[in-house]
């Protein structure tokens, strides 16, 4: 395991595209987190500490950075061959997805780790004080946070493997994304709301709408929501291994 | 036994690549695969080196069950070098060492070996092709594997190139490595290979010794008919010789003289006489001389490719 992390290493260390996509992804949300609670602050919520909800939910919008960087990566390596090169020179393709799965893993981690410093440096930033409720009260949106990116990850992993060319890939993964969540808000069918994207989605909800009154709701429970996403984890990544250890590694 | 394939097949839609291509190398031979573009020989060694999905049939690689990793034992050079454009060389290297569980003490020697060594800090995108061809070839030596399995080791290499690679080949082989190479240059196959399969369309045509296969200039007829070797065709021991004199009239017309010349043809300021039994150009020579005749040309023409093909398919 560690060779194969050592080996994506190798590869993603001068690569200046990934350093560009991983910092854009920590200023970018920090500037989106830090204007969005500062205007929050001024307005209704004054001194409220920042929540995992609220934060999670923001830093859902920026997911797209990652999935970005995992399309590229991967369809790279079919424009180079190197898939190919990698097996020849002796990776089985079990380990060449396993260093892939790593690497999704890892990244889905960063986002988790980048999201809990800015957690707390926005809650340092505003006037409220760390107390241990501040820092723990619904803390498992933290984890629904990485498992939505994480999925979100095998999903495009899954779509680059498939297209093997960046752009045609990165639109289809809109596409499908779009199509997705259109789909299970235009037709009210509480299985459309189970889709990918959807279920991703729905993990964490808008805070704001979460706070209104409860009304009948028909929609999947969180826990089914998260049964769902947790599924499409494995479905796509299943497909993905499927596809490594079966299909012709060819650009 | 270093490789066994048995019936390889592989299709696509209804073309098929490789049709039951079944052979064996064994430890020490330098096995050349010959063939046209488009004769399987690249999916042939792609599936053996598992990135191309057969449709059926079985491979083994040093008599060991398939699906064990064998791979970072055997080095490989398939069609084009692939190499991370924005690492460098030395970092490229790396990467294969590290898949191949050796030293990075070893990249500086392989560099070393194919002239390599002062660009190793230079980005892969900035290479020339020749450079590309000659990393490729490095990392194909990082681990020391006991084989070699070539691509078309010499596709786009300047002549200067071409004569490295292929004394590289030949040194390898005299280390005792067991080389698999495949090249539509029947010239190629020739000087470096000891055995030889032929393919075409996705067939194997014929399969044995090199001098048996491809000799253009033996009594092979007398010696190997009953050799019991694999070759299903052989060649007839015609040759084709270039030549040109002052006077092409009286050239013509002496050739004719000759017994064994089988048919002339007259191009704009030489003529191309095909001979029977193989006979060298330089007796050729010797018997115009005798006749009054100094050439001003004498070469003997290769047979082409498709020209073996033709004797073989006949």
């Amino acid at each position: 395991m560690i060779t194969l992390i050592n080996i994506e290493w190798q590869k993603l260390k001068p690569y200046t595209l990934f350093w560009i996509f991983a910092g854009l992804y920590f200023f970018i949300l920090f500037g989106a987190l830090y204007i969005t609670f500062h205007f929050l602050e001024s307005n209704a919520l004054t001194n409220a500490p920042v929540s995992w909800h609220n934060i999670t939910y923001i830093a859902g919008f920026f997911n797209f950075f990652l999935v970005l960087l995992v399309i590229l990566y991967s369809t790279n390596e079919y424009q180079f061959n190197t898939y190919r090169q990698n097996v020849i020179d002796g990776l089985s393709r079990a380990q060449l997805f396993l260093s892939k799965l790593y690497i999704n893993l890892i990244l889905a981690i960063y986002a988790a780790v980048v999201l809990s410093i800015l957690f707390l440096v926005l809650n340092v930033l505003s006037s409220a004080s760390l107390t241990t409720d501040v820092l723990f009260t619904d803390i498992y949106f933290l984890c629904y946070h990485f498992i939505k990116c994480f999925c979100l990850l095998s999903i495009a992993f899954f779509v680059s493997l498939v297209f093997k060319r960046g752009i045609i890939s990165i639109l289809l993964f809109i596409v499908i994304g779009l199509a997705d969540v259109m789909l299970s808000s235009v037709i009210k069918l509480s299985i459309l709301e189970l889709l990918p994207f959807s279920a991703c989605g729905n993990l964490i909800v808008n805070p704001m709408v979460a706070m209104l009154p409860l009304t009948e709701s028909t929609s999947p429970t969180i826990t089914t929501t998260l049964y769902a996403v947790v599924f499409y984890c494995f479905l796509f990544n299943g497909l993905s291994f499927w596809w490594l250890t079966k299909k012709d590694l060819k650009g | 036994m270093i490789l066994k394939v048995d019936s390889l097949t592989k299709k696509y839609g209804h073309i098929i690549a490789a049709n039951a291509v079944s052979f064996e190398v064994l430890e020490g031979q330098v096995f050349g695969i010959l063939g046209p573009n488009g004769s399987g020989k690249t999916t042939t060694l792609g599936m053996i080196l598992d990135v191309i999905t057969p449709n059926g049939g079985t491979y083994s690689w040093f008599d060991a069950p398939s699906g064990s990793n064998q791979r970072a034992h055997i080095g490989s050079l398939l069609e084009t070098p692939n190499f991370y454009p924005h690492l460098n060389a030395e970092s490229n290297l790396r990467i294969a060492a590290l898949i191949k569980n050796v030293s990075f003490d070893n990249i500086d020697a392989v560099l070393q070996r194919v002239n390599l060594l002062e660009r190793k800090k230079s980005a892969f995108r900035t290479f020339s092709l020749g450079m590309k061809q000659r990393l490729a070839i490095a990392s194909a030596l990082l681990a020391n594997p006991k084989v070699l399995v070539l691509d078309e080791p010499t596709n786009g290499l300047d002549p200067q190139g071409i004569i490295e690679v292929r004394e590289l080949i030949h040194s390898l082989a005299n280390e005792g490595k067991t080389i698999i190479i495949a090249s539509h240059l029947l010239d190629e196959i020739e000087k470096v290979c000891t055995h030889v399969m032929v393919m075409k369309e996705g067939n194997v045509l014929a399969s044995g010794k090199v001098n048996q296969i491809l000799a253009t200039s033996s009594n092979r007829f007398t010696n190997d008919v009953n050799e019991g070797n694999t070759i299903k065709q052989t060649i007839s021991a015609e040759s084709k010789i270039e030549v040109a004199a002052e006077d092409i009239e009286q050239l013509q017309n002496k050739l004719k003289e000759l017994p064994y010349i089988k048919n002339i043809e007259k191009r704009k300021d030489l003529l191309i006489v095909t001979v029977t039994d193989n006979i060298e150009p330089s007796l050729l020579n010797q018997h115009l001389f005798e006749k009054g005749i100094a050439l001003q040309h004498l070469s003997k023409i290769k047979r082409t490719l498709e020209q073996q093909f033709l004797e073989i398919t006949k």
